[in-house]
């Protein structure tokens, strides 16, 4: 066969029209992100009386403009990468985890509890309240992820409202039991161990070196392990992904335990890396940009850690702006906001050219309701 | 006796607590059934708090902050509608954006206020009926506020629309079934835009009691998850707005509840208790077991004239047919 038959080109057409479908979004957020902070961050910051310039000197400094910044836009972006991982291992399995902030403080309070109680020395304690993060958060999640499995509980309301009891429980874990003796403010003991810095004189740790190996273990797992693929297949078509065999309840409740795992991991790193401590305000909503970041990416592992690192780094570049010219954070959230709408609206456009059953997306827009799709097959009738 | 004050006591402060959850819930409802989820309800509820508050403070008439809140509701439901159902993007992701937006937006226009970090003089809406209340214990549940009493007066207004008007008839068959109501000739892609418009002004109307009408006050993300109430709400009242009523009262309850054990200086701990509104929504949506009676269409955008745009129509077709 000549290497130009109809169905080469034909097919080397598909795989550019999947290059795009994968990669569209992304770029669609890059781009949109970009010309958001100028535009909207730039008027935000006249309106507030404040000069342009010094504002966008202050969110580049504060990012990756200066070692210092770029210290603290890895630092972070931990948290960030490990929930977004969260949300992305669930959309792929075709479940929205809305729930990684609660999952985020379940993780932070279990970390707490596993350093405070974990012998020495700091290697052992640290790693044991890595997994005790860990196994918190995948609880809070399977939870949730069970009852859309087995119950057809809508798992977007659930996992929001998980996030609510979760944020109490931290509140009262720290006014309460986990109360440090003496203490004005409601916080926890000191750690006795914390996550050891990555470069010298910045707030980066060892937390971000962990996060990005189990982003690449997270790319491997989702894209080329047998589990990973029945999966993605429950995450396309529930019913389909039965009728070949794969047990897509049990499928969807492992994702859960992994997304929710993650995000816990990303608590339990935040408390051992940063505060050393834990308090009811630790995060600043991580979890939520780790959605943002996991959405922009279409649950792709790699490009979802690429948008945490940019998420990480316009918050701490807001911040070294707020320190600098007083601009209010809540800046960052309206950019950030803006960024999900651009994105989701342009995504379409392509989307509706692109091969029909490509789209990794296109399995969510079947709508949240895919419970009644978990249903059996005989109750379809009724 | 103090028993029955105690539980009159509750009932009423529910009836209160419970308005704000109900105008969401019904426009979140009215807005799924003609098959567009409306995540963002808590965003457009915390909208609708600020211009409550801020129009309110600043014209010094509570109607006027609650009508404008529900114009600023209208026009973010329409911006919401653009989204979902002309540019037929995804509805969760669009409502996660907006709730993100909302929280940014109020909290960086609280900084318009320096001095206070808040509206001032947020203007009340006063409670109707205090000599009823004066007159007798059982008073004290029916002196509410004119927002509480439209927001039940909307449950049965709300029935008679979606059941007893051609309007509601093709607004349930767009959640259901769009194609037929296309091929009826109606236009789906209105009726939508309707709905959500619809759902956004009540939606913002929610947080505008909120703010005028139970607390005289905003403060930063104040709606601390009531949009999502809403949402736990209507799905536990089965899409339907007397079952929506139904929640909405038990999670009021239950909230008065435990605002009412906190003074009393109940041994549980209070932070557990402030959790108690949002337990009890998961007990509700786990109690409603098996079969999802979610509109059919939810999700899936329609797209109109498929014949003419013949381009578009696979990738609409693949979707239309899973939901």
């Amino acid at each position: 066969m000549t290497p130009t038959t109809v169905e080469d080109r034909r097919s080397r057409r598909r795989t550019t029209a999947h290059l795009w479908t994968t990669f569209g979004p992304a770029a669609v957020g890059v781009v949109a992100g970009f010309f958001l902070i100028i535009i909207v961050g730039g008027l935000l910051m006249v309106i507030s009386g404040i000069s342009p310039l010094e504002g966008f000197d202050g969110l580049w400094k504060g990012s990756f403009g200066s070692t210092i910044g770029f210290g603290s836009a890895l630092l972070r972006s931990t948290p960030v990468i490990l929930t977004g991982l969260g949300v992305a291992v669930a959309y792929r399995a075709g479940v929205f985890n809305v729930g990684a902030e609660g999952q985020l403080f379940i993780g932070g309070l279990c970390g707490t509890i596993g350093a405070l109680v974990a012998p020495g020395p700091a290697a052992l304690n640290i790693a044991l309240a890595l997994i005790a993060g860990f196994l918190g958060g995948a609880l809070w999640a399977g939870l949730p992820g069970y009852l859309k499995a087995y119950r057809g509980v809508n798992e977007i309301i659930s996992t929001v409202l998980f996030n609510f009891v979760a944020i109490q429980v931290v509140a009262y874990a720290v006014n309460g039991p986990l109360e440090e003796a003496g203490s004005v403010s409601p916080q926890s003991e000191r750690l006795p161990y914390g996550i050891p810095g990555l470069i010298p004189n910045t707030s980066a740790n060892y937390g971000f070196v962990l996060a990005v190996l189990l982003t690449a273990f997270i790319w491997w797992y989702t894209t080329r392990t047998h589990q990973g693929l029945r999966m993605r297949a429950v995450g396309g078509n529930p019913l389909a992904a039965r009728y070949v065999g794969v047990n897509d309840r049990r499928s969807i409740v492992w994702a859960m335990l992994i997304s929710g795992g993650l995000a816990g991991l990303g608590g339990a790193v935040e408390v051992l890396g940063l505060h050393h401590r834990l308090f009811p305000g630790f995060s600043p909503g991580f979890g939520f940009e780790g959605l943002i970041a996991a959405i922009l990416a279409s649950g792709n592992a790699i490009a979802t850690m690429v948008f945490a690192v940019l998420i990480g780094g316009l918050r701490s570049g807001g911040e070294e702006m707020q320190r600098n010219t007083g601009a209010p954070i809540a800046f960052v959230f309206i950019i950030q906001g803006l960024i999900i709408l651009v994105a989701a609206g342009s995504r379409t456009r392509y989307r509706r050219s692109a091969v029909p059953g490509q789209d990794s997306a296109a399995a969510h827009d079947a709508g949240p309701y895919d419970a009644k799709l978990l249903e059996s097959p005989e109750s379809m009738d009724a | 006796m103090l028993e029955f004050g105690f539980w009159i006591g509750v009932t009423a402060a529910g009836m209160t607590l419970a308005a704000p959850i109900l105008y969401p819930a019904l426009g979140g409802l009215i807005s799924e059934r003609s098959g567009v989820l409306n995540i963002g309800l808590e965003g457009l509820m915390l909208f609708g708090a600020f211009c409550g508050a801020a129009t309110g403070a600043a014209s010094g008439s509570p109607w006027v902050g609650f009508l404008a809140a529900i114009g600023v509701g209208a026009g973010l439901g329409l911006v919401f509608a653009y989204l979902t159902v002309s540019r037929a993007a995804n509805q969760v992701v669009v409502g996660l954006g907006f709730n993100i937006v909302a929280l940014g937006a109020t909290g960086y226009l609280l900084n318009r206020f320096p001095k206070t970090g808040s509206p001032t003089d947020v203007p009340g809406f006063g409670r109707l009926f205090d000599g009823i209340a004066d007159a007798s214990e059982l008073g004290r549940v029916v002196n509410q506020t004119a927002p509480v009493f439209f927001g039940f007066a909307l449950v049965p207004l709300v029935w008679w629309v979606l059941y007893r008007t051609n309007w509601g008839l093709a607004l349930r068959a767009c959640g259901d079934h769009p194609e037929s109501v296309d091929a009826l000739g109606l236009n789906v892609v209105r009726i939508r835009y309707e709905a959500v418009v619809a759902g956004g002004m009540l939606a913002a109307a929610g947080g505008a009691v909120l703010s005028l009408s139970n607390l005289h006050i905003f403060v930063e993300g104040m709606t601390s998850g009531r949009g999502f109430l809403a949402l736990a709400a209507y799905t536990f009242g089965k899409w339907r707005p007397l079952g929506t009523l139904a929640a909405c009262v038990l999670f009021g309850v239950g909230d008065a509840l435990q605002l009412r054990m906190q003074t009393l200086g109940f041994s549980a701990p209070f932070e557990l208790m402030v959790a108690v509104p949002y337990i009890l929504a998961l007990l509700a949506l786990v109690g409603l077991v098996g079969r999802s009676q979610a509109p059919k269409a939810v999700g899936a955008a329609f797209l109109p004239d498929r014949s003419r745009q013949s381009k578009r129509a696979p990738a609409r077709d693949a979707e239309t047919i899973r939901s």
